[in-house]
């Protein structure tokens, strides 16, 4: 007895450490859920275990912890990279003013932040920062609907507030994007054109007439034709809507427009309408929250049409928008004849910020559209690979285009997905190869909780592109080597756009083959001149985009 | 002639040839042409050889290995060799060539303790004795005159297979140190064969004689262990500094030499064959290598190595005594401590596909040597150094994981190599050429 107590207490011990072996469970990784502020490699005080470090404390939303690392690593280097050396032949990316700009832009230090990000932008363009300075809001999840005012474009006009004044005139804040030297101006409904002064990063507040349209120029007076302008219209009391789609005369093709949106209500969002000049509705979606968003895409009736945006809130608040398009039939052409593209992998900003369906869905989407021929998808895969060298999250220009050369396309789409919650956007940049020109850009956003709401919100994608980068044709006059187009900017025409010069318009989409081929070099509002690359342009010809 | 004096001319003869054999025999040169082992792959060999402070692949531990700390991930690596040497003096030019397997190494990296370790693990071809030489020599004198060719062929090298261990004890600061063993048996590369053969004629008193030498002499490293001490340092973030120590070593040789000695003085000849076979302990210098190098904005990277080699401490011993490797007639004490400095620069070029490297290197190099004789019978000579210029230029072609490397070094000694790649009393322009081709495979 005595001699199997030590036995009876081995096995008691054994079975103790069972029990509580399965009583215990450990604790599962997730693989795809590292811990916060861990790094792939022991952590040894190098400048790249910091930024890895912060992008870890980023991802996961510590962004003190996040900040402190980035700016040590910017004390060991101070460049931002897509190849920064480690050691030996081992290179990986740092982009800490980048991602030390996003993360300021989280905390809301837009001043810091947009320091860093141009910073980020001189040493090592990125399309992330450039994305980041435009959609400063945008940096961690999905863009929640903008507050107030039209949405900021590249290069425009961001409204931030439209307050009513008396005697019919309202109260506009807001700020100018862009180059330092533009000057903005207010041009009344009589057609008097006054200046607005801006300060410190372009911040303006000025008293205008209701109606009013601000727009950018130079010192000696506004610039409609060519840059962006913004019809003031007043607002309803606590309800604001912004718009972004074709204006000021736009050619949409096949009635089909697409907008983004985006409204507030103190009192609660009720309903969004959408009516053409002859009071006919176009589009109703019933609203709630305080906050709203999506995409929309209107049929539009032949011919020049005033769409009249209006959301009204719980309390009966009402805020509104206008916007002139030109919808006009879509010019017949040989799918030969289009513009050939490579689709870029989608790319994620942050890990998680995508889907592993969304990549096959933007594409089909893009194909569906039937705007642009791809190259197939075998050279995508390998592309694929190459493209390991890419920035997390976004394709620079340079890359992106060197891509495109290598499968001979003539452009390059990359875009990048952002979910968060049940919100997306997608945001699409059309790369012109030879030059690594972005010639058109798209985006779209909506509520996702469903496969056929990505579909939907992929397809507005496309479409929206499509609408940036439209298929449009005109009478061509040329001489010598110089093309002169009778369309241009309203109707979908972009620099560096090819355009297929025939004898005469072709009948039946018939056209036959093209006489030449002419490049866009200088785009006005409604015309624009080229260059002839190949063949022999008629004096008198008609010519349809690729 | 009488029998004693031929007896006794005969054996001294074989002696001088024997013991001249063994001199030029164990007259060591590294697969680079030089006496002084370098370390391996050829991106380091691209950049002059000045790698102690760069040391951050593969090849490391046969370089610095406390430079090993700086890589993250294991990484084996791999390369081969061409080499040529070419010695042009009054008699010609004699070139020969060789293609060999250079090195094999890997290194593991991992973390411990709470610091940085690696350990790695190298073989490497250190010493090559491919060449052939030829040369003519004649005296005259008042009671001798003699005249004689020679030609000896030589192949073979001496390899170690090297255990490394780096540790970072602090931040940027790493020491290290690499153990070889050069025996025979384990690196199946450290042996190598002298084929000697002279076509002498004299007149001793007026009396002619003719005597025709062939020997053969196989040597091979029966057991014999090196290390290499080294030092990293990461004084700021474009800036590192390296010494390396490698101190004295020597390797027990086993040497098998047959020789035929085919004599005449006017009558039928003497056939003398005399096979031996003896050990000999051949001593390497310590050195001290003291390197730095400069890294500015990832894309260029300048280095620079000066090594001090003890030449006082590079003899051989055997049956016979102690003799400098140089010149038997010459202490090892003679010759003095001698400097070499190696400069080397890359370049990274990003491309959209890969990323090239190109890079070039320059070394000043001092070796030992000894004086030209008046004549190869008046062994009036004294301990000197010669001066060698070598060129070298190299890329690498990095593609993901894989890293292909070459390099090419041009080494030359003008009016140099007396007793080692001539006669004593005579000078040679000698060029040597090395290529090498590698590959390294990051995990």
């Amino acid at each position: 007895m005595i001699q199997s107590i030590p036995r009876i207490a081995a096995w008691a011990l054994a079975a103790g450490m069972l029990l509580d072996g399965c009583a215990r469970q450990p604790a599962q990784a997730d693989p795809a859920s590292p811990p916060p502020g861990t790094i792939s490699v022991p952590f040894r005080n190098r400048w790249w275990h910091f930024y890895e470090r912060g992008l870890s404390w980023a991802a996961a939303g510590h962004d003190a912890e996040a900040e402190a690392d980035f700016r040590q690593c910017l004390r060991l280097r101070q460049t931002d990279s897509r190849f920064a050396r480690t050691y030996g032949m081992h290179f990986v990316q740092c982009f800490a003013h980048r991602e030390l700009g996003a993360v300021l832009l989280r905390q809301g230090r837009r001043v810091e932040a947009e320091r860093e990000l141009r910073m980020s932008l001189q040493q090592e363009p990125s399309a992330k920062a450039e994305w980041l300075l435009q959609h400063p809001d945008g940096a961690g999840p999905a863009a929640q609907a903008a507050p107030a005012g039209p949405a900021a474009r590249p290069d425009g006009i961001l409204v931030a507030s439209i307050a009513a004044a008396p005697a019919e005139r309202l109260r506009v804040s807001g700020r100018i994007e862009g180059e330092a030297e533009r000057a903005l101006w207010a041009i009344d409904p009589a057609g008097a054109a006054t200046r607005v002064p801006t300060g410190p990063a372009g911040a303006f507040a000025t008293e205008t007439a209701a109606g009013a349209i601000l727009a950018l120029g130079d010192a000696t007076g506004p610039d409609q034709a060519a840059a962006p302008s913004l019809r003031l219209v007043e607002p309803q009391a606590e309800v604001r809507l912004s718009i972004d789609g074709p204006d000021d005369g736009t050619v949409v093709g096949d009635g089909k427009a697409w907008y983004r949106w985006s409204a507030t209500a103190a009192a609660g969002l009720a309903r969004l309408e959408v009516d053409d000049a002859a009071g006919d509705r176009l589009a109703s979606l019933g609203l709630g929250g305080v906050q709203a968003a999506g995409t929309l895409r209107l049929t539009v009736p032949g011919g020049a049409q005033v769409l009249r945006f209006r959301v009204r809130s719980a309390s009966g608040g009402e805020g509104s928008a206008e916007r002139r398009v030109d919808s006009r039939p879509t010019p017949q052409q040989d799918r030969a004849l289009r513009a050939v593209a490579v689709v870029l992998p989608l790319q994620a900003p942050r890990p998680g910020a995508m889907r592993a369906g969304d990549d096959p869905r933007l594409r089909s989407a893009l194909v569906d559209d039937g705007r642009f021929r791809f190259v197939d998808l075998q050279a995508d895969e390998v592309l694929a690979r190459e493209l390991a060298l890419v920035e997390a999250g976004y394709v620079d220009r340079s890359t992106a285009a060197a891509a495109g050369r290598r499968l001979a396309s003539r452009y390059v789409i990359a875009a990048t997905m952002t979910r968060a919650g049940h919100d997306a956007e997608c945001f699409l940049r059309l790369i012109h190869c030879d030059s690594g020109r972005q010639v058109a850009s798209a985006d779209a956003y909506a509520v996702v909780s469903s496969d056929g709401e990505a579909d939907a919100l992929f397809a507005a994608s496309a479409g929206r592109l499509r609408q940036a980068f439209p298929i449009s044709d005109g009478a061509v006059a040329a001489s010598g080597g110089s093309v002169r187009f009778a369309f241009g900017a309203r109707a979908g025409l972009t620099a560096l756009m090819q355009v297929h010069v025939f004898p005469a318009p072709p009948a039946d989409g018939q056209g036959g083959r093209p006489a030449a081929l002419a490049e866009v070099t200088a785009v006005e509002p409604a015309a624009a001149t080229g260059s002839v690359q190949r063949g022999s342009a008629p004096a008198a010809g008609w010519g349809i985009s690729e | 002639m009488s029998a004693p004096a031929r007896t006794l001319i005969v054996p001294c003869l074989c002696c001088l040839a024997a013991a001249g054999a063994s001199a030029m025999d164990l007259g060591l040169e590294s697969f680079g042409g030089q006496p002084v082992a370098i370390g391996a792959g050829p991106r380091a060999l691209g950049m002059g050889g000045a790698f102690s402070a760069v040391a951050d692949d593969a090849t490391a531990s046969t370089w610095n290995p406390a430079g090993l700390t700086q890589c993250e991930r294991p990484e084996v690596a791999m390369s081969a060799g061409w080499y040529r040497t070419a010695i042009t003096d009054a008699a010609g030019t004699d070139s020969r060539s060789a293609l060999r397997a250079e090195h094999v190494s890997a290194m593991l990296p991992f973390f411990a303790a709470g610091c940085q370790q690696v350990v790695g693990i190298a073989w490497q071809r250190q010493y090559d004795f491919t060449g052939s030489q030829s040369w003519h020599a004649e005296s005259t004198g008042p009671f001798v005159s003699s005249s004689q060719d020679t030609t000896i062929d030589r192949t073979g090298s001496l390899a170690s297979v090297g255990i490394s261990y780096a540790i970072e004890p602090l931040p940027g600061l790493s020491i290290g140190a690499t153990i070889n063993r050069w025996d025979d048996r384990l690196t199946r590369a450290s042996h190598y064969r002298v084929d000697s053969a002279s076509d002498a004629s004299n007149v001793v008193f007026g009396f002619p004689s003719s005597t025709q030498t062939s020997q053969s002499v196989q040597v091979r490293a029966a057991s014999g262990t090196s290390v290499v001490l080294g030092t990293w340092w990461q004084a700021c973030p474009g800036l590192t500094l390296a010494v390396v120590a490698k101190p004295a070593y020597h390797l027990d040789l086993d040497v098998d030499s047959t020789s035929t000695v085919v004599t005449s003085f006017g009558g039928p000849p003497t056939v003398d064959h005399v096979a031996e076979s003896r050990s000999a302990s051949l001593h390497h210098p310590p050195s001290l290598t003291v390197g730095g190098a400069w890294r500015h904005a990832d894309l260029h990277c300048v280095s620079m190595d000066a090594t001090i080699t003890r030449w006082r401490l590079y003899y051989v011993d055997n049956e016979a005594g102690r003799y400098s490797p140089i010149n038997v007639n010459l202490a090892p004490d003679d010759f003095p401590d001698l400097w070499t400095v190696r400069a080397g620069y890359e370049y990274i070029a990003i491309l959209p596909w890969a990323v090239v490297v190109p890079r070039c290197g320059a070394v000043l190099e001092y070796l030992p040597a000894c004086t030209t004789a008046p004549t190869t019978a008046q062994e009036q000579t004294s301990a000197t150094r010669d001066r060698w210029l070598g060129l070298t230029a190299g890329a690498s072609l990095c593609l993901r994981r894989t890293i292909w490397d070459a390099a090419i070094q041009v080494r030359h000694g003008s009016g140099v190599g007396t007793n080692n790649y001539t006669a004593l009393d005579q000078t040679a322009d000698v060029t040597t050429f090395e290529s090498r081709l590698g590959v390294t495979y990051q995990f």
